[in-house]
């Protein structure tokens, strides 16, 4: 790929890279300078770029990934990743757990939407990290796995785990509403 | 609780809505879970789907423009940049974060002096050409994103008539194909030409016409939405969408070739783009896993409709 090409196929996701560099730097300005490393980077390995039929963004993303922590390895002089944070929740769903909140039927969507995004914020970034990539990049499964480098299960557990604590979140807002659930059980 | 019976995993259940869940699964769940119970669940899925990507693009800045376009200056500079620095080493397949043997690239005096020379020859082309249609030509107006915004309002528009009956209902002007297909040609002013209504029930398919009305594309002088259902024996609906746009057409495509639109913000679906060579067609569908299927079935019939023109 030469470099007008990739300039052309490239930029058409900026915003989608920097969204993305945001929440992983949680600061405009190193969300900048992680963008334009990704994309020099990007550029600089362009010709090793593959057509996987998800177009140009996710390797993108996965160089924008590993920027990231390459620059938080040497910050911290050692290997970092999403597999070195400090352990938390297992990725493993509990069992007994509560259930999936799919009788919300009387949810008001509008009106969560506040809490949506805060609870959004507060899940470990690995799950986070996860939810955004599939919610709002729209990328498969497999897309993410490649991106962050582990297995497809991996990335299917954590979403699971993502999308049981936002339900979970969603629930108990509705019951404090007092909005029906619509359940007949 | 919610009714789905207690052996089936949630997980599955995710999948399906996701779109990611093989025939054979697929087939297994619709016979085990109840219809309503089933669509319930997934209707509620999708719908967190779409309402986390709205909230989080809604609260996420997009990229600001001097970001733009110093990247945009960088990456015109970059093939003199290259020459004197080793490549860094970054795998993208390869297991665990990239080993970058280069350190971080900071820009120095002489690169930001290539930037500002670069940036003085290409000011004009980024003024057009980040938001202009450098791909396809799309759209005919200068300093306008059209192609993402064609994206964003067609994932958009899809989303809200798929998960929410109401707004369907609203929508739907006219069931009937042959009905359909006689009114929206004359709304899009169209003569000696047609609106296609899809057949897209065959066997391997099954998405049924349920109906279309008038809408409102952007950048389209006139346009229609013709939505489709597939449903199965314990109805799992899945929603594909057609829209079509009159006033200008994507020249750059052959009849019933197909191109992805740019991924836009808040887009949570993949939007295609095709013609008849008069009229530009946006599909967009739940299920991932039909958009192959949906492309062949569509471009057949948008190429022989070509055919068929004087």
């Amino acid at each position: 790929m030469n470099r007008e090409t990739f300039e052309q196929m490239s930029l058409e996701h900026l915003d989608s890279v920097y969204r993305m560099a945001m929440h992983l730097t949680g600061h405009p300005d190193e969300a900048g300078d992680l963008v334009q490393e990704t994309y020099l980077k990007a550029l600089r390995v362009a010709e090793r770029y593959e057509e996987k039929g998800g177009g140009i963004r996710p390797w993108l993303f996965k160089i924008l990934h590993n920027v990231f922590y390459s620059k938080l390895a040497r910050a911290k002089r050692e290997s970092a990743s999403y597999e070195d944070l400090p352990p938390g929740e297992s990725d493993e769903i509990k069992p007994g757990e509560a259930a999936p909140a799919w009788d919300l039927t009387g949810l008001d969507w509008e009106q969560v939407d506040g809490r949506l995004r805060e609870a959004v914020d507060r899940l470990r970034p690995e799950y986070r990290s996860v939810l955004l990539l599939w919610g709002v990049e729209g990328l498969k499964y497999r897309e993410i796995a490649e991106i962050h480098n582990v297995p497809i299960g991996t990335i299917m557990s954590r979403l699971h785990r993502a999308r049981a604590i936002l339900a979970e979140e969603l629930a108990e807002m509705a019951e404090e509403l007092g909005w029906s659930n619509g359940s007949t059980a | 609780m919610n009714g789905i019976p207690s052996h089936i995993d949630p997980d599955l259940i995710r999948r399906l809505a996701d779109g990611e869940l093989d025939d054979a699964a697929r087939a297994h769940l619709e016979q085990t879970v109840p219809k309503e119970k089933l669509t319930a669940a997934v209707t509620f899925e999708q719908s967190l789907r779409a309402h986390i990507s709205r909230v989080v693009t809604a609260t996420t800045p997009s990229a600001p423009q001097e970001l733009r376009e110093k990247i945009r200056a960088a990456l015109q500079s970059a093939d003199a940049v290259q020459s004197d620095e080793p490549i860094a080493r970054i795998e993208p397949g390869a297991g665990g974060p990239a080993v970058v043997n280069t350190t971080p690239r900071r820009f120095s005096s002489a690169n930001y002096l290539a930037v500002a020379a670069s940036l003085a020859l290409v000011a004009g082309a980024v003024l057009f050409g980040i938001f202009g249609p450098p791909i396809d030509q799309w759209g005919q107006n200068p300093g306008v994103s059209t192609a993402a915004e064609i994206s964003q309002f067609a994932s958009g528009e899809h989303d809200r008539c798929a998960i929410y009956p109401n707004n369907r209902k609203e929508k739907i002007e006219f069931t009937d194909p042959d009905i359909c297909r006689a009114r929206l040609s004359e709304r899009l002013g169209l003569q000696n030409h047609h609106v296609i209504i899809f057949d897209l029930d065959a066997e391997d398919l099954g998405y049924a016409f349920i109906g279309g009305g008038s809408c409102v594309v952007p950048t389209y002088e006139r346009s229609a939405h013709l939505m489709y259902r597939r449903d199965s024996e314990v109805a799992m609906p899945a929603m594909a969408s057609i829209f079509i746009g009159s006033g200008k057409t994507n020249s750059q495509l052959a009849p019933g070739e197909w191109k992805e639109l740019p991924f836009a913000a808040g887009c949570s679906h993949a939007v295609f783009t095709s013609t008849d060579g008069t009229l530009d067609y946006l599909l967009v569908c739940c299920d991932a896993n039909d958009i192959a299927k949906l492309r062949k079935a569509i471009g057949e019939q948008l190429r022989a409709a070509d055919n068929d023109s004087p």
